[in-house]
């Protein structure tokens, strides 16, 4: 604080340093340092202000005298420097530009969301006009709260808080409705993929097919209407597990391309300011033909973490020629094997593999793995009814 | 009357068991440590000298011993000594 409101050393010379001191202290003359430097002669510390009410201290009481050792402070510098008025006039326009600054948004953090991307946040908000760059006083928080609401459905809540140069978006994001299951409308089980079953689970319906049947894909297990009594319409659930086989083939070729690169590099640099891109290049484009484009952002943030507008953009290319490798046979038949492993355990989800036999043939050049595969799996599904569909089952039993 | 007025005050604090400091003005010296002496309510140096610093109070003046005492800061209501202080008395 000294340094900029400006202290002075001040000698004193007295016989009597403790009545200098009273005197100061009395009048309201805060000092701070005081040391005896010699037998009639102390310093001590004050402000500038302190510094103008001891000198006229000393002159009226005449019990002392005083005479300013040292000067320390922006006040002296500016003092000092009031002749330079190129300096001075850079100064101004500095603090100008300071303040000025601080009417435009310089970082925009996101915080609360879960699931929606910061990215899909901030992209409504640059639709909205809010964005580095933006003057503050253009954001009216409630009118653009309710767009981003009516643009992000996932939001429920959303609102910009403005600290200084940084807007704060606080969001908070809706909870999913479960699906409901209305048990007034009918539905039947349905056979998902053809099999033969193995194990049913009936919750609620009138089975129409058992364990050992074969049953095709689209076949109904489980059928809404009871036919007992009166007869009673109803929303079928059931888990059906059936013994299924399945065929996949997948294709490669023996010959592939594959990228090694030079070794030879060139960097880009080029800086956001503001939200306005600033290339320190000339032409744009990628400068050869076959090389690979890496663009790293640097956000420029202070020892303190706080983030600054400006951002430095880095782009590499890395160049690169293409070179023919040729795979063996049973390097191709392992990668085609495994994917093909994968693919079927997607499809079939938590049922099991019970056996898998896998055939392949090269022809031009191209290996072809096919895999037949027994499996057991849930083959049930559940289909809503139309009325009449309704009605036809009714009329059927 | 005005010795009657502060002695009722006196009693009036102690019998409300307040600190006595900010209704009487007597003075408050804390001690941190054996480098710093902090004195409130105070009125005024007496004695100033590098081994001792005498500080005036309302009630009794407060005599501080030691070596390289200097006055740290010093305003119309607090003061502050700072050195190797040795002791704090009071000067009856």
């Amino acid at each position: 604080m000294d340094l900029l409101s400006g202290s002075v050393r001040v000698e004193l010379t007295c016989r009597y340093a403790e009545r200098a001191a009273n005197i100061c202290a009395g009048n309201r003359v805060d000092f701070r340092d005081m040391k005896r430097t010699g037998e009639n002669t102390t310093e001590l510390t004050v402000s500038i202000p302190g510094y103008v009410k001891l000198r006229r201290l000393a002159r009226e009481t005449g019990s002392f005298e005083a005479r300013a050792v040292r000067r320390r402070g922006a006040p002296f510098v500016l003092w000092r420097l009031r002749r330079r008025y190129a300096l001075l006039a850079g100064l101004l326009v500095c603090a100008a530009l300071l303040g000025l600054s601080t009417l435009f948004v310089w970082q925009i953090e996101v915080t609360g969301n879960e699931t929606v991307p910061t990215t899909q946040i901030l992209a409504a908000l640059k639709e909205e006009g809010v964005d580095i760059g933006t003057c503050i006083l253009n954001i009216k928080n409630k009118w653009i709260s309710n767009d981003i609401l009516l643009r992000i459905p996932e939001l429920s809540f959303i609102t910009l808080n403005t600290y200084g140069s940084r807007i704060r978006v606080v969001v908070r994001e809706k909870t999913p409705r479960p699906a409901l299951v209305d048990p007034d409308v009918p539905a039947a089980v349905e056979a998902r993929t053809a099999g033969i079953i193995v194990r049913m689970e009936v919750e609620e319906g009138w089975t129409v097919r058992t364990v050992g049947e074969t049953v095709d894909a689209g076949d109904t297990l489980v059928s809404p209407w009871t036919p007992l009594g009166r007869g009673r319409m109803s929303h079928a659930r059931a888990r059906v597990w059936a013994r299924t086989w399945h065929e996949l083939s997948l294709q490669m070729p023996l010959e592939t391309v594959r990228k090694t690169y030079t070794g030879e590099e060139k960097t880009r640099t080029a800086v956001i300011l503001g939200g306005k891109r600033i290339n320190f290049y000339i032409s744009g484009g990628n400068p050869q033909a076959n090389c690979d484009k890496i663009v790293s952002y640097t956000p420029v943030t202070l020892p303190g973490g706080a983030v600054l507008p400006l951002t430095v953009i880095r782009e590499r290319f890395e160049t690169y020629e293409t070179v023919t490798d040729t795979l063996s046979e049973a390097e191709a038949e392992a990668i085609l094997r495994a994917r093909l492993l994968a693919v079927l355990e997607e499809r079939i989800g938590e049922g099991s593999v019970t056996s898998a036999e896998f055939t392949s043939h090269l022809e031009g050049g191209v290996l072809t793995v096919t895999l037949n595969a027994e499996c057991v799996e849930e083959i049930a599904s559940e289909r809503l009814l139309t009325d009449e569909e309704a009605e036809s089952y009714k009329t059927a039993s | 009357m005005k010795k009657k007025t502060g002695r009722a005050v006196a009693r009036l604090t102690e019998l409300m068991d307040i600190p006595g400091e900010p209704a009487l003005g007597v003075a408050r010296v804390t001690v941190t440590g054996g480098h710093k002496v902090q004195i409130e309510n105070h009125r005024g140096l007496l004695e100033y000298e590098a081994d001792r610093i005498t500080v005036n109070t309302m009630d009794v003046p407060v005599r501080i011993r030691g070596q390289g005492l200097e006055i740290a800061a010093m305003s119309d209501l607090e003061l502050a000594v700072t050195g190797k202080v040795d002791g704090v008395e009071f000067v009856r």
